[in-house]
């Protein structure tokens, strides 16, 4: 009954054994990981907070000083701006837990799936709050230019690339997060 | 190194085989085993000073090398600098390494929770502990066992 499992015990032993003769652990590779952990914690979601807090000053100027647009619409944008750099913080927050890799597996995958949750429930929320801006930048454009044509297709292209490209990573994620759920159900379905 | 560092390096050294064999099941070759081991290390590193030895810390090492190597096998995403690892379990021929390699295809035929399962039963862990890392009930880790055995059987014949 148990022969494979048997099998692979010796066959186990037979992979510690020919580990044990074996140098893996040098100074160079450890010293890589020391390093290496000092920059590499939360790189995206960093990189995420670092635009939207650029993104402030840069719509003013681009906004206020260079297009003449309102200052209404610039509180708007950085409104927009700070909501995202906070909730990108939040849920990138459970994920940067060192805890999170100590947690069980069950209960690290959880974590991770909430989070991939949180960002489905995001797009549902700033999905048309983005098309609302985009029509006020439009409009305001459109005043500027005196020419609504020009205005509305220049925004429109912006908001089509922006919106494709928002969703194929937001599809990916919950690709990703579809695949957790059914590996934790699948855990959770063991007869007990 | 501080004091800090040669501690994580004894524990590292001291665990070598335990977080190899984890990273080993995981990959499909040997470039993909040294990016695994190394990202293995850096999140080892990150959790080592607040380790405070609630648990045991094999099974410490275990769980965040597990977790590190069944996150990274859904992103398939590994960009670490390549190092050169003074072992190779993909290419070499002996008799020794063919088991091991008969070893590694059973396993890469299980999904990652069972794998992680049954790489802890081949340790010796006993099913309340790797209910702990699995984060499953002992019962439930029994039943799952008994579920890849069959597994196992029908793919070995």
């Amino acid at each position: 009954m148990d022969y494979e499992l048997d099998n692979m015990r010796q066959q186990m032993a037979i992979l510690q054994e020919k580990l044990d003769k074996q140098t893996i652990v040098t100074d160079r590779i450890m010293r890589n990981a020391i390093r290496k952990s000092m920059g590499s914690i939360s790189k995206r979601y960093l990189m995420v907070i670092i635009l939207a807090i650029i993104m402030i000053p840069y719509s003013y100027w681009a906004f206020v000083m260079l297009s003449g647009m309102s200052m209404a619409l610039w509180i708007a944008t950085s409104l927009l701006m700070v909501a995202c750099a906070i909730f990108t913080y939040y849920n990138g927050k459970s994920l940067r837990d060192s805890e999170l890799l100590e947690a069980n597996l069950l209960e690290s995958k959880k974590r991770v799936a909430r989070s991939k949750k949180r960002d489905n429930i995001w797009l549902y929320f700033s999905l048309p709050i983005m098309l609302l801006w985009t029509a006020w930048v439009a409009w305001e454009l459109a005043e500027k230019l005196g020419n609504t044509r020009i205005a509305i297709i220049t925004i429109a292209i912006g908001f089509v690339v922006g919106l494709l490209l928002g969703l194929k990573i937001h599809l990916r994620n919950q690709r990703n997060y579809r695949e957790i759920l059914n590996q934790i159900e699948d855990l959770e379905n063991t007869t007990e | 190194m501080n004091d800090l560092e040669t501690k994580f390096a004894l524990t590292v050294k001291q665990n070598k085989n335990t977080i190899y064999t984890v990273c080993y099941m995981f990959s499909n070759d040997t470039d993909e085993v040294n990016d695994l081991f190394q990202e293995a290390l850096i999140n080892l590193w990150r959790g080592f000073e607040k380790f405070e030895g609630r648990s045991d810390i094999k099974t410490w090492i275990y769980r965040v090398t597990l977790n590190t190597c069944i996150s990274l096998n859904r992103k398939k995403k590994l960009n670490t600098e390549p190092l050169d690892m003074n072992v190779n379990l993909f290419e070499d021929n002996d008799e020794d390494t063919r088991q091991v390699e008969m070893l590694h295809r059973r396993i890469s035929l299980l999904k990652p929770f069972d794998r992680a399962i049954v790489l802890l039963w081949l340790e010796n862990m006993s099913y309340e502990e790797i209910g702990q890392i699995v984060g499953i009930s002992t019962t439930n880790v029994s039943t799952r066992l008994f579920r890849i055995k069959e597994q196992l059987k029908k793919t070995n014949h």
